[in-house]
């Protein structure tokens, strides 16, 4: 009978090397999926500015070896902000967005600390119905808002518009926010009245600074939010002048002739129209993913 | 002067869990008092009632002489050292400390000359740039304390503050604060489980359980004479030998039966029985007890712990009744073996069974 040293199949380092390489298999599968679903997210938005791009003469070729522009063409932007009013929608809509965001962190900043640290009577409610108002369709609160304007007075009006993008984006931002605070430890505030400091300066100096990373995070999704909304933009706004970019785009090219033309310019305005939040989200990627996660973490 | 008072302060949370129950402790000026207790026992409710950062349900909290109930932390003249350290990660070590001076609009040339004479003194001086983040915990542990010391405040509590510290450092910084603390002459006010901390650092121990302060005393009269069983128990390390059994007179003498009997002298001086037969428990520490060779009790030793200086044994006595004895640290006992110990009678402790509290020698 051999009494030597035999590996048993899966136990000690055997299985050590095994679990590493299954390990790295399964992040490299996972990389591999992750940039299939990249691509297929991209693919629409690569479309359109690389079409932009192309001659508009041989705009609806399929032919892949013309899917890249072979020169930078740029008579497609001059001919769409040359012919379209896209200045003054991309001025509309960055006054909306950002007053809505403004609007919006200075209501949900208050209103999220107030949740995360005080006590008061119907606190669960007021989480509760900030939270049943995303499980209503938009579509279904078109018409009763749009009334709700008209009796104030609001409606083809900015500050009707930003009041009702702020509907939605509040209670959004007060639930990042407050789960936001609650990352932050209850000491570091403690500290800070025990150093002396009231409650306007404990806000001040110590909240108020670390909350940055969060506010961003909800800043800019208000702005996101606000930019890219084309149906309560198109049911309030009435005049041309006062329209924002999507509804301007959208009324500019509705009922024309598509032609080759007119489609690579309806490609450039797209772009110019995406540019801002894109960048948006281009600078202020790392705190998003930090607000958000923060929130993800502890609510 | 900055004594701090509590006259029966009670605090609940909730409604119905009871944090604190009517606590009464006094703390003079100057005086280094320790919280001791397990988790969930009310320390750190008590020391953050001091601080003003909860509000008593009932009872008086005194500051200086002055009821404080409804003054909030920062009109009280106090610094706390939170466990967390609780430093402000977006500010440096200069700014962490300089931040209650600002607060209490310190010009900023004597702020910063204060940071840096408190630097100096806790060996920070080339961590004031730094922040939180770039600290160790040593580091962070002294700049918590720092921040405290710089505004020069009446009271100082400390909750746990050593407690995130490796054991090395811990020592040291036991002694760093009680060099700290003589040398600012103030009222210290620390909580911690750590009986060790506790019986090195205090000039009055408070020991709490389940909100309800058990006893008040020096280091050596907790140890010494623990007023009930839950103190005997939870100060020294090994905890006290605690036996339950019956004092019985017999021919006149008085011994003690239980899971071993011992025979009691003198019993006409100190041993007078107040209930014949009445159970008790009866209570000595390891270092009462020593190896001999013909002692009172036969114990099977089942684990010999050396700790350098000394060693102790742990082992059954008849009937299963686990002891702990304090050895030499040249002692050559093993595990395994059954040795006798003797038990000094004036060392011994009673307790009443029913209620836990310790009999005094003469009323037993």
């Amino acid at each position: 009978m051999g009494t030597g040293l035999r590996e048993v199949p899966g136990s000690g380092a055997g299985r050590t090397i095994t679990a590493a390489a299954a390990r790295r298999r399964r992040s490299r599968l996972l990389a591999i999926l992750a940039l299939v679903m990249t691509l297929a997210i991209l693919f629409p938005f690569l479309w359109i500015v690389l079409s932009s791009f192309r001659d508009p003469q041989n705009f609806l070729t399929l032919d892949l070896r013309d899917a890249l522009p072979r020169s930078l063409d740029l008579s497609s932007y001059r001919l769409a902000l040359g012919r379209t009013d896209l200045f003054n929608w991309v001025a509309n809509s960055l006054l909306v967005a950002a007053s809505t965001t403004v609007l919006s962190l200075l209501v949900s900043a208050p209103a999220a600390f107030a949740l995360s640290r005080l006590e008061f009577r119907g606190k669960s409610a007021v989480q509760w119905f900030s939270m049943i108002s995303y499980a209503v369709p938009s579509i279904i609160i078109v018409v009763p808002l749009f009334l709700i304007l008209v009796k104030l007075g609001l409606n083809n009006s900015f500050a009707g518009l930003i009041l009702v993008h702020a509907t939605f984006t509040i209670p959004f931002s007060t639930w990042v926010l407050r789960d936001f605070y609650q990352s932050i430890p209850r000491d570091l505030e403690e500290a800070g009245y025990v150093d002396g400091a009231g409650l306007l300066q404990v806000l001040r100096h110590i909240v108020l600074p670390l909350s940055i990373p969060g506010l961003l995070a909800a800043g800019a999704y208000a702005f996101i939010l606000s930019w890219n909304d084309f149906l309560f933009a198109l049911v309030i706004m009435d005049e041309a002048a006062a329209y924002t970019a999507p509804v301007g785009v959208h009324a500019y090219f509705t009922g024309r002739f598509l032609g080759e033309s007119t489609w690579a310019q309806l490609m450039a305005a797209s772009s110019i129209v995406s540019l801002p939040s894109v960048l948006l989200f281009g600078f202020f990627q790392r705190y998003l993913v930090s607000g958000f996660l923060s929130s993800g973490v502890k609510g | 002067m900055a004594e701090v008072g509590l006259k029966g302060v009670t605090k609940t949370y909730s409604g119905d869990v009871l944090a604190v129950s009517d606590l009464t402790l006094q703390v003079e000026h100057g005086q280094f008092v320790v919280l001791l207790g397990p988790s969930g026992c009310g320390k750190s409710t008590t020391l953050r009632l001091i601080a003003g950062l909860e509000e008593p349900d009932r009872g008086e909290i005194l500051i200086g002489g002055e009821v404080v109930n409804h003054l909030p932390p920062q009109k009280r003249d106090l610094a706390m050292v939170f466990q967390s350290y609780a430093l402000y990660p977006h500010m440096s070590v200069a700014q962490n400390m300089a931040f209650g001076l600002k607060m209490r609009g310190v010009p900023t040339a004597e702020s910063r000359d204060r940071v840096r004479a408190a630097a100096r003194l806790l060996g920070l001086d080339d961590l004031l740039e730094r922040y939180p983040s770039q600290l160790s915990g040593g580091q962070k542990q002294r700049v918590a304390l720092g921040r405290a010391i710089v505004r020069k405040p009446a009271v100082f509590l400390l909750d746990e503050p050593l407690s995130n510290l490796d054991a090395q450092l811990r020592t040291e910084t036991r002694v760093e604060l009680l060099k700290l603390q003589r040398q600012l002459n103030g009222t210290f006010i620390l909580v911690t489980h750590d009986q060790v901390e506790a019986m090195m650092l205090a000039d009055l121990i408070a020991v709490m359980k389940d909100g309800t302060l058990q006893q008040t005393g020096t280091p050596e009269e907790i140890y010494a004479k623990p007023a009930n069983l839950f103190v005997a128990r939870f100060v020294g390390s090994p905890p006290m030998n605690l036996v339950p059994g019956d004092l019985v007179r017999d021919n006149g003498t008085c011994s003690f039966r239980g899971e071993f009997s011992l025979r009691l002298p003198h019993p006409n001086r100190r041993w007078r029985i107040r209930e014949p037969n009445s159970p008790i428990v009866l209570g000595f520490r390891p270092e009462a007890a020593r190896v001999s060779s013909n002692g009172d009790v036969r114990l099977q030793v089942e684990l010999v712990e050396n700790r350098g200086s000394q060693k102790f044994l742990y082992g059954s006595a008849k009937g299963g009744q686990r002891l702990s004895v304090a050895a030499d640290p040249g002692s050559s006992v093993r595990s395994g073996e059954t040795i006798s110990i003797t038990i000094a009678p004036e060392n011994l402790l009673f307790f009443d069974a029913a209620t836990g509290k310790r009999i005094c020698p003469g009323t037993v």
